[in-house]
């Protein structure tokens, strides 16, 4: 009896059956589809550490001499695209990108096409002139707020800890721009594929920072700029390991790290004698802050008011469905009423 | 008693109505089109929401999420034998089934403690952007009072589908 009633509500709506049955199969089946790689590609942060790599800037012994930035040029940014000219005017009058394209040779602050430079400042540090020489380039947070708010897609985050965008999905919206605490990525008017779509309407170029040498990081290689380091003043291994060379080095010297906490934590961690919101306070001074000249400024926890609200996000279908069972109780007694 | 004539009351549509409209708002601010358009001035009112759009994203998911479980949990347990889903319905329930799935991973990703690595994140990325741009116009098209969520039984149907609640609570 009860089997033939089944089957008769079956067969009287089949299509709402079926339906629900799909949308809870293929839910089914895109939690359990997922390729492996992406299986594993969805690991903790924190309990993988050994999947990070990480960079130690001994900013005592760094002398500025340039060859990291040199290094650099040669290897990673001279893939920047030459852009089509003339570059496309964007539609909104307030969207700036440059052109850099006709300064390429500029090394003494962030473009598109210098994704490493030198920040220099003198400053007097225990009554002693004090030159200091700072490698400055994007920290590959170990959240990167920049990832998470990139409209395309574009920028992802590897296992090594590199932060990179991706040439085929790049718009140049710049959002990377604003969201960057220290503003490291920078944009490049008249490349990318937005021109092939509406250039006028869509975007304005692309976004350029240092990417971390991901490819040879990912094959096991170290950045190019470590590589060039004449003095040995940059280091490059697994974040722990990295985290333990930056603490012991500042405690030999009584000094500091930065990076290790900043935005959440951070795969470059500079180390050195003189705290750095001394160097900080002497860079503003001699104008070395600026756009392009990052500052070195703390930051808080990325994406850290949007996560507190994860919980509310994971409790809001238990409300509802609490709401629902009061709904249905109150109507329930009305019927008896 | 007076006889309930909607499932859903006035209230319960209309702020059903803000959200989706909220979560598509703030959901599209986030692309290039709405991040440029934050600087026009005769849109002054939704500067924040233009600004800070993942902030207020959440607000409307959380806003959405208990809408959409209390809507669910009602037409599975006294709505069902009354109304059954339109193909409209069906579509949209789907849309939003995908939307949920994919933002859940989204959310996941923005935790520290938790990561899509590589490609994996634009893909999930760009499928939540593809269903949302999906629901845009079945949105709009019951903004326009066509499309409707559910529809009525027909008589016979109701009877049978009684009929058949019966024999299984007399089981």
């Amino acid at each position: 009896m009860w089997q033939a009633s089944f089957k008769g509500r079956a067969l009287m709506n089949p299509g709402r059956r079926s339906a629900l049955r799909l949308l809870a199969g293929s839910g089914l089946l895109a939690a359990v589809s997922l390729p492996a790689s992406s299986v594993g590609a969805a690991t903790s942060k924190e309990s993988r550490p050994e999947a990070a790599f990480a960079v130690v800037i001994d900013v005592d012994v760094c002398d500025g001499c340039g060859a990291c930035v040199a290094a650099c040029r040669t290897t990673r940014s001279v893939q920047v695209p030459v852009p089509r000219q003339p570059v496309p005017k964007s539609l909104w009058s307030w969207v700036r990108a440059g052109d850099w394209s006709d300064r390429r040779s500029v090394d003494w602050r962030l473009t598109p096409y210098n994704w490493l430079y030198i920040q220099k400042c003198s400053l007097v540090w225990q009554g002693r002139q004090r030159a200091v020489c700072l490698p400055r380039r994007c920290f590959h947070c170990l959240n990167p707020q920049c990832v998470s708010l990139c409209p395309s897609g574009a920028l992802r985050q590897e296992r090594t800890g590199a932060v990179h965008a991706s040439p085929n999905l790049c718009f140049g919206a710049g959002r990377c721009v604003r969201a960057c605490p220290w503003f490291f990525p920078r944009i490049q008017a008249g490349v990318g594929p937005y021109l092939n779509l509406m250039p006028r309407v869509l975007g304005s170029g692309m976004s350029f920072k240092c990417d971390f040498c991901w490819e040879r990081t990912r094959d096991g290689s170290v950045p190019a700029c470590v590589r060039a380091c004449p003095h040995k003043a940059q280091h490059y291994g697994p974040r722990e390991e990295m985290i333990r060379l930056a603490e012991k080095l500042a405690a030999e010297r009584g000094g500091e790290v930065f990076g290790r906490y900043e935005n959440g934590g951070t795969c470059l961690f500079y180390v050195s004698s003189v705290p750095f919101r001394h160097i900080e306070a002497a860079l503003l001074n001699q104008n070395g802050i600026g756009p392009g000249k990052p500052s070195l400024r703390p930051a808080g926890v990325s994406m850290e008011r949007e996560n507190a609200m994860t919980r509310l996000l994971l409790g809001a279908p238990v409300f509802g469905v609490g709401l629902a069972a009061l709904r249905l109780w109150r109507d329930r007694q009305r019927e008896r009423s | 008693m007076r006889p309930q004539r909607y499932l859903f009351s006035a209230f319960f549509r209309c702020l059903w109505f803000l959200a989706v409209l909220l979560a598509l708002v703030t959901g599209l601010a986030h692309l290039p089109l709405g991040w440029h358009s934050s600087g026009l001035s005769g849109i002054a009112v939704l500067r924040p929401l233009l600004y800070n759009p993942t902030l207020w994203h959440y607000w409307a998911n959380v806003l959405l999420l208990v809408l959409l479980s209390y809507s669910f949990v009602v037409w599975i347990v006294a709505g069902r034998h009354r109304y059954c889903l339109t193909f409209w319905g069906y579509s949209r329930l789907a849309l939003l089934f995908f939307l949920c799935l994919t933002g859940f991973l989204l959310t996941l990703h923005n935790l520290v403690e938790f990561s899509l690595y590589g490609a994996v994140y634009p893909i999930v990325k760009l499928l939540h952007l593809a269903a949302a741009l999906f629901f845009l116009p079945l949105a709009l098209v019951r903004l326009a009072r066509r499309g409707k969520w559910l529809r009525r039984r027909t008589a016979a149907v109701d009877r049978y589908a009684r009929v058949g609640g019966m024999q299984i609570l007399s089981r």
